[in-house]
């Protein structure tokens, strides 16, 4: 039994804040959980995934986070309990379905989990999520702990059933990926029936009728919260200095204070329940002070709907100094950390950080340096994503009509960079390169001559490339699709897919095939493997010359993590010095300079290329890189 | 002195602009310039400041003054076919090199009296299509590997690539036979020698070509493979004028295309090219305008003429006197293609 589904209320444990969210909703009576994978979100529901026999409930990977949403609601409007996870990315793509869900209302609860990715460490983009809840209307709490993050959970299924409308949980990576103590609460024996009751249709029209009900929900969310546990004051009854925050930004928030030494000036109000506001205690709050401080991440939403209710109640509020990102106090972009937030609040206090001794901080240094080593984003030796892209550059220089790659989300996305070789032209949404491709290959009356070509992986190829298709086909677009198939949702953690053999849960699904739904559509589709690197570029080159509406290439290879645990080293890489002409390759030193993969090392000291033994896979490709012939491949 | 610089700068003045003549000097030079299908492309820009690729290429720069001190130990001359010892008609009399020739198997005649004789251990010629489509550089050392490569291709081929093979397989004698552009290659490789490899010693015989213009070898072969709809083309032919004409021979007969329709798959480099007879050649070789199975034979230099008389010495070719009227004629279409070259009009 994992420490998730452990029936042992009151017990502390250490948990991960994903896995916190996940408890929270298994004690909350969870039937129904499904998403899409998106770091920071992924391990709820791989989490739940592995408790889903043992609690015998229905926990899904969606084709994508609409769809995840679309599940989990099946179940919401059938008087069960459901959760869908997602980033911030996923909520763009659920919102068309949630902003008319909020009409309609459910019949059970739904928990939306988004978690936000400041910074965009493992995003393409940076967003607050939170905006999308004043713009639905729905309820919006924000954890600041990782105990905290399973009791609000918990509380927003009981919240959503009482109000009959979604909740959204809003995490940040910090949360999400930090782990801490958590006391573990009761699992219920007991989960109320699914059943849809079809006497009554839920339909978001006429709207002069649902959106009045909508704000009413949303009014009596704000009744229910008004004194919730999970907005809390710490500090002196009339601050100097009271700081505002939520989320992460508490945490540092708190360790910045006690590391000034301000805790008897300066006031920590947290709020949970970020929207609706809990107004009575912000107003009671706001009369003890004269001075502001926001911390909170991302955007200032936090800040601007405060400010919003200052200005409502500006005649029953002392004048006050608001400081935040608005003020450019706070940066406006962005993760916090605790140095950022003492930084800031060290400028408005005047109260200098503690001096570091020298001696700490050099063997800190030493400490991070030894523990990671500085070395630039790259594939990982052995990545069929680098081969494929290889062969999409040689079969663009060769053609020489400068052909456009329009790229997409998932670990090719890397491919922008030198370790694609900067291939990729473009990088958007999740689609978006097979649907730019598609428009641009219909340019040819407008005198566009340059090929289309967009990449997706097999994962993006499910979530949302097949639409784009559908239009390519229609319009008959000269545009070629490749779909770099390595088996999985390999960057966000090898998660199961329509195209592979099992679903979330480990059972056998059929698999979806990406040729097959291709041809269904009348477009010409070829597989072939990257690493056979000259008849991958030739295919490439060959298809880009055809004027003939939409084709796909499905570059089909492992991904190097799980080839090299399933299949070991295909081959033995050795090199021949003799042959190796060093600084003379491709003006200077070809394959550990622009091919780049980390297995091969430049030994300065023989002048010439060698194989770290430690690092190479064995796949091979480089041997067909090497214009001198000197990597030689043997049999392993 | 003429400033060399290096790939990317190529790219800039020469492939970018569709100005590449598909000689072959600069393909495999360095592992970013390859032919591939018909066209030299380069595969990564490059830091190298000064590279072959630029130095040997005829389009970059091409100073006649130098190459002419080095090739003919004095200057060029005035004449609208260059310097020239003598001109003459010539033509081979053995039937399996006239056989697969486009004129009087003149060339296929010298080269392999120059390898009999020892003037040279190794040919870089132009092989016909692969089975790719595209003809190819070819390092030849028997006379029936000559032979194979008879005739005429009308367009760029990359010939000169295989002579990157011919100095890596350590050949001390090499015979070029090439178009004007490649004439113009060789002689830039022996003047610049950016590598030391000893070339102007290893290249011991060049052997030009006349040549009005190519076809770019990837358009023309997309274009014919479209007319022709599946069949095996066996040869192209260009009649001489006044047929203007371009003859595609397959197995079910011969499929005449006017040449204006075809024109504008004409190299870019070929209309700013001022050489149509190889003036840098040590003998020039093309057809004789009216006599089918002859050439017109221009020797320019003294390894020329040397060869010339061990040809015709071992019955390889005979000549006869060229007449005034044909060298007037041959003088006034060359002093076209140099007119076009500087823009002063067809």
């Amino acid at each position: 039994m994992s420490v998730l589904n452990l029936d042992a209320e009151g017990k502390e444990v250490l948990m991960m804040g994903n896995e916190a969210i996940a408890r929270g909703a298994l004690e909350a009576g969870l039937q129904v959980a499904a998403a899409y994978p998106g770091n920071p979100s992924s391990d709820i529901i791989e989490t739940l995934a592995k408790v889903a026999g043992e609690m015998g409930i229905h926990v899904e990977w969606s084709v994508n986070e609409k769809v995840a949403v679309e599940v989990a609601a099946a179940a919401a409007v059938s008087n069960g309990n459901a959760l869908a996870a997602m980033k911030q990315n996923g909520l763009n793509v659920a919102c068309d379905f949630l902003l008319n869900l909020n009409l309609t209302g459910i019949r059970g609860a739904l928990v939306v989990i988004v978690a936000d990715d400041p910074s965009g460490i493992s995003s393409s983009n940076e967003e607050d999520s939170r905006i999308f809840a004043k713009l639905a209307d729905l309820p919006l709490l924000e954890p600041a702990t990782f105990h905290e993050a399973k009791e609000m959970v918990r509380y927003a299924f009981d919240l959503s059933r009482q109000i009959g409308n979604p909740v959204i949980v809003r995490s940040v990576t910090r949360i999400s990926h930090a782990r801490g103590n958590v006391v573990l609460g009761p699992l219920p024996k007991e989960r109320p029936p699914l059943r849809f009751d079809t006497s009554f249709p839920l339909c978001p029209l006429p709207t002069a009728l649902t959106h009045p009900v909508l704000h009413r929900r949303l009014a009596q969310a704000a009744d229910l919260m008004a004194d919730s546990p999970f907005n809390t004051y710490d500090g002196p009854d009339a601050p100097e200095l009271l700081i505002i925050t939520c989320g992460a930004g508490w945490l540092f928030a708190a360790e910045a204070v006690d590391l000034l030494g301000l805790g008897s000036r300066v006031g920590i109000l947290k709020v949970g329940t970020t929207w609706p506001l809990p107004t009575a205690f912000l107003l009671k709050h706001l009369k003890t002070t004269e001075r502001v401080l926001f911390f909170e991440e991302v955007d200032p939403v936090l800040e601007n709907n405060v400010l919003q209710l200052y200005a409502q109640h500006n005649r029953e509020l002392p004048r006050i100094e608001f400081r935040g990102k608005g003020s450019g106090t706070v940066p406006a972009i962005g993760e916090l950390s605790p140095d950022l937030v003492m930084d800031c609040l060290s400028k408005v206090t005047g109260v200098q950080p503690p001096e570091i001794d020298p001696a700490y901080a050099a063997r800190a240094k030493r400490a991070i340096d030894g523990y990671a080593p500085v070395r630039s984003l790259a594939f990982c030796a052995g990545c069929p994503h680098r081969a494929s892209l290889w062969a999409i550059k040689q079969a663009i220089a060769l053609d020489g009509r400068n052909g456009v790659l329009f790229g997409d989300i998932g670990c090719y996305s890397l491919g922008i960079m030198s370790t694609g070789f900067f291939q990729l032209k473009t990088l958007h949404a999740m689609g978006s390169g097979a649907g730019m491709a598609c428009g641009f290959g219909s340019f040819e009356r407008l005198g566009v001559d340059q090929p289309s070509l967009a990449i997706c992986g097999d994962s993006t190829f499910f979530h949302a490339v097949v639409p784009s298709l559908i239009n390519a086909a229609h319009q008959q677009s000269d545009f070629l699709l490749m779909v770099l198939d390595n088996g999985g949702t390999a960057m966000t953690g090898f998660q199961p897919h329509p195209g592979t053999a099992t679903d979330a849960m480990g059972k056998p699904a059929p698999r979806m095939s990406i040729e097959s739904i291709c041809n269904s559509l009348g477009i010409e589709t070829f597989v072939r493997d990257p690493f056979e690197l000259q008849t991958a570029t030739e295919t490439v080159y060959d298809l880009i010359q055809k004027r003939s509406g939409p084709k796909v290439l499905v570059l089909r290879q492992q991904c190097a993590l799980v080839r090299s645990k399933k299949e070991g080293r295909r081959y033995r890489m050795t090199i021949d010095s003799q042959r190796c002409i060093g600084e003379e390759c491709g003006c200077n030193r070809l394959c550990t300079r622009v091919f780049k993969c980390p297995g091969l090392n430049w030994d300065k000291g023989l002048n010439r290329s060698s194989i770290d033994e430690a690092i190479c896979v064995g796949c091979g490709v480089c041997a067909d890189v090497c214009p001198t012939r000197a990597i030689v491949r043997e049999g392993a | 002195m003429v400033d060399i610089h290096g790939l990317n700068e190529l790219s800039r003045q020469v492939l970018e602009k569709a100005r590449c003549a598909g000689c072959g000097a600069c393909v495999g030079r360095c592992p970013y310039l390859v032919r591939f299908r018909g066209k030299t492309v380069k595969l990564d820009s490059c830091t190298v400041e000064a590279g072959r690729c630029y130095a040997y290429c005829p389009m970059t720069f091409f100073d006649e003054e130098e190459v002419a001190a080095q090739v003919f130990n004095g200057a060029q001359g005035s004449s609208e076919v260059g310097r020239s010892i003598e001109v003459l008609a010539a033509r081979s009399p053995v039937e399996e090199l006239a056989a697969t020739a486009q004129g009087g198997g003149t060339v296929s005649a010298m080269v392999v009296t120059a390898m009999e004789r020892g003037i040279i251990d190794a040919a870089v010629l132009t092989g016909s299509a692969s089975s790719e489509g595209f003809p190819h550089g070819v390092v030849a050392t028997t006379a029936e590997e000559v032979a194979a490569c008879g005739g005429s291709r009308f367009v760029g081929s990359h010939g000169l690539a295989a002579v990157k093979d011919a100095l890596d397989a350590g050949y001390k004698k090499i015979g070029v036979v090439g178009v004007p552009c490649q004439v113009r290659a060789v002689r830039k490789m022996a003047l610049y020698d950016l590598k030391s490899e000893d070339l102007r010693a290893r290249f011991a015989l060049v052997i030009g070509l006349f040549c009005n213009w190519a076809f770019s070898a990837r358009e023309f072969s997309a274009a014919m493979a479209e007319r022709v709809a599946g069949k095996k083309v066996k040869k192209f032919d260009i009649p001489p004028p006044p047929a203007n004409r371009l003859d595609i021979v397959t197995a079910d007969g011969v499929e005449s295309i006017p040449l204006d329709d075809v024109r504008h798959l004409i190299q870019g480099a070929c209309a700013e090219c001022p050489d149509m007879t190889s003036e840098f050649a040590d003998v020039s070789v093309g057809m004789y305008e009216g006599q089918p199975g002859w050439n017109t034979l221009i020797v320019r230099t003294t390894a020329g003429r040397g060869l010339v008389e061990q040809a015709v010495a071992a019955g390889r070719i005979v000549t006869e006197p060229f007449p005034q009227s044909n060298l007037d004629h041959l003088k006034q279409a060359s002093a076209r293609k140099r007119q076009r070259a500087s823009g002063g009009g067809s």
